[in-house]
């Protein structure tokens, strides 16, 4: 239901039911006060008559007996003068005598051929004088009253539904501009809603919404290039394999033997991206999670990753890494280890040892990892765990460093990078102990 | 020809590198925007071969640096982003053609022999000049109709004599033709080719302007000829 429906619907019944039952309200009282002022001037005019009758000389009609003056009647009003005994003197309607021949004083309903009369009785001295109101000129009376209210009534109260739907309208107005602009707007467009000129009402929802798209925007353009980068780094080596491929099959010899080394190398670079593609996702899907693992030693996690690497020769550990357990399962700690060693190999200066030290801090396992080399800048740090970021090194996969990250956010830790003062980078790992 | 790779991948580069040599292309390979910059100012390249993704940036703003520049060499813009807005972009920053990678080889080669043909004005990829007419894709020279047997360098040499229609062209010139940075080249080593081509195609088949260069003779189809043409 639409707003307007309903705002319109609600207050347009409301203020109906009002009037409505203000009005029966005035028109019960009207009609009480009109029975009255009516019965008030039948008194009235009864005791008007017994004031005449006052003047005329009593023998008028304690003579003779019989001699009853007729009053022309008027419609819908009778008047009937009598003795005390109850001999007519004057009326108007004599086929009503009997109707009314009422002895009591006061008011009364009585009936005649139908119709319902009211009827008022005053005893004057030696006289009794009834004179009587048939009640339809009443009711036809209180029927005009009505009429002549109701009208206005009615027109006053189609103004102002006319009134409250135009209010409302006008009200919801920004709400209408509103939808026009959503409605006209491209689906795939992500810009901000402009606030100004909106009520204050719905500011807290459009700037919500606003925040929302600035969200969804910043989300998209990260998945793009995430799609962006994870695109070159596929396509770039499946290039080198199709091209090399393509060249064997026209060359001979030496040439033909290099061309398929490059096609195979690039098999392998193939394979490598992608395995860590995979094992990102993995890590970021729930298919491995922390849960219970059995403890890992950190040594042998070690000894395993520099054996994969081949660069035994070039770490040089101290002896407290032997001992730390981690609770992290020995796949994955040996694949952060590797990638790890894997980077420091490549981006160390060659001919310069890798240092390996860890120890306990607060329950968790700290290993720091220190390579010499170029110090790299603090702008480019923040951005080395970036997926596909690989610096100036076009070596590798870019996803080394991310991978690592997402192991030890995965456990429970945390990674921490930094560069200067002859080191080329440490990097911090923090694990929890088993 | 002469061709100008701009790939940050080794293995891409040598590979494409070793391709297009195969089709008698000569390759210069640098691996950054600035290096591209560097390269196409010191020599007059036939064409561009471009990636988009380098380590300083990406290759459209150079396209688009460029061809504000007023360059006109054809660019054929190299990605792995096979979205048709990404595509669009390229062309309209003004490359000339676009392959995704990866990319076959043969295409590439075939959209380059186009390029070059479309920027020297030809109808079909025959290149042409009075009896002498050269296959630039089958590597193939004939004259008079009967192919003519050449080796690679002198069908190189050939070729940019032809393209270069009747403009003389500098020694030097012609050995960014013939030879790529890497190259070592012998110094007698564009009088030998010469030599042999006049010895293939007939003494007035190549003009020696003193002092500035070669161009090719006119070979009216009707003229007479005094060299031999190998059956």
């Amino acid at each position: 239901m639409s707003l307007r429906l309903r705002l319109v619907a609600t207050l347009g019944i409301t203020l109906m039911l009002l009037w409505g039952l203000t009005a029966a309200w005035s028109m019960r009282d009207l009609s009480t006060q009109l029975d009255r002022s009516l019965d008030q001037r039948l008194a009235q005019s009864a005791r008007m008559v017994a004031g005449l009758l006052d003047r005329v000389p009593a023998s008028a009609w304690n003579g003779e007996a019989g001699e009853i003056s007729t009053i022309p009647p008027l419609k819908g009003i009778a008047c009937r003068v009598s003795s005390l005994r109850g001999q007519v003197v004057a009326g108007t309607h004599p086929e009503m005598n009997d109707v009314l021949a009422v002895d009591d004083e006061g008011y009364h309903y009585r009936d005649y051929d139908g119709q319902r009369w009211r009827v008022y009785t005053l005893v004057d001295d030696d006289k009794r004088i009834t004179v009587a109101d048939r009640l339809r000129e009443r009711a036809a009376l209180l029927d005009q009253v009505r009429r002549a209210a109701f009208y206005p009534f009615l027109l006053a109260s189609i103004g102002s539904l006319i009134a409250l739907w135009w209010g409302v309208t006008r009200g919801l107005s920004p709400l209408s501009r509103l939808q026009r602009r959503l409605m006209s707007r491209d689906h795939d467009d992500l810009s901000a809603l402009p606030i100004r000129s909106l009520p204050g009402e719905i500011r807290p929802l459009i700037d919500g919404f606003n925040i929302l798209l600035a969200r969804t925007r910043r989300m998209l353009a990260l998945e793009q290039r995430f799609t962006d980068d994870a695109a070159h780094e596929l396509r770039t080596p499946l290039t080198a394999i199709r091209t090399h491929l393509q060249i064997a099959r026209r060359v001979n010899g030496d040439p033909r033997r290099e061309a398929m080394q490059q096609a195979e190398a690039g098999v392998e670079r193939l394979t490598k991206t992608l395995d860590q593609l995979l094992l990102l996702a993995r890590m970021e899907s729930d298919e491995i999670t922390r849960g219970s693992v059995n403890p890992t030693r950190l040594g042998e996690a070690l000894e395993a990753a520099m054996v994969e690497t081949g660069s035994r020769d070039r770490c040089h550990w101290h002896a407290s890494v032997e001992r730390l357990h981690v609770a992290l399962s020995r796949e994955l700690l040996v694949i952060a280890l590797r990638n790890l060693l894997e980077n420091a190999m490549r981006h160390g200066s060659p001919d310069t040892l890798i240092e390996i030290e860890a120890h306990e801090t607060n329950g968790m396992a700290v290993i720091d990892l220190v390579n010499q080399g170029e110090t790299i800048p603090p702008e480019q740090i923040a951005r080395l765990t970036e997926r596909f970021h690989r610096g100036n090194h076009p070596q590798g996969s870019g996803l080394g460093l991310s991978i690592v990250e997402a192991i030890a956010t995965r456990a429970g830790g945390s990674v921490r990078l930094a560069s200067g003062d002859g080191i080329g980078l440490r990097v911090t790992l923090s694990l929890p102990l088993a | 020809m002469r061709v100008l790779l701009v790939e940050d991948d080794p293995p891409v580069a040598a590979g494409v590198e070793a391709g297009l040599a195969l089709s008698d292309f000569v390759v210069d390979i640098v691996t950054t925007l600035d290096d591209a910059r560097g390269a196409l100012a010191a020599i007059d390249y036939d064409a561009v071969v471009l990636d988009r993704r380098l380590p300083d940036g990406d290759g459209l703003t150079l396209l688009q640096q460029w061809r504000r520049a007023g360059v006109a060499t054809p660019v054929l813009m190299l990605t792995a982003r096979d979205a048709v807005a990404s595509r669009v972009e390229g062309l309209q920053s003004g490359a000339d053609d676009y392959l995704v990678k990866p990319f076959d080889l043969d295409e590439l080669t075939a959209r380059l022999q186009a390029l070059l043909r479309r920027s020297a004005g030809q109808v079909d990829h025959f290149l042409r000049h009075g009896r002498l007419a050269l296959d630039p894709v089958a590597r193939i020279a004939t004259l008079d109709g009967a192919p003519v047997v050449l080796v690679r360098r002198e069908l190189m040499l050939l070729e940019a004599l032809i393209r270069a229609r009747g403009r003389i062209l500098s020694a030097d010139q012609l050995k960014d033709r013939l030879y790529s940075i890497d190259d070592e080249i012998e110094s007698n080593a564009l009088n030998v080719h010469i030599y042999q081509l006049r010895r293939k195609l007939g003494r007035e088949a190549i003009e020696t302007i003193r002092g500035v260069g070669y161009r090719l003779g006119a070979l009216p189809v009707d003229g007479s000829h005094s060299g031999s043409t190998p059956s």
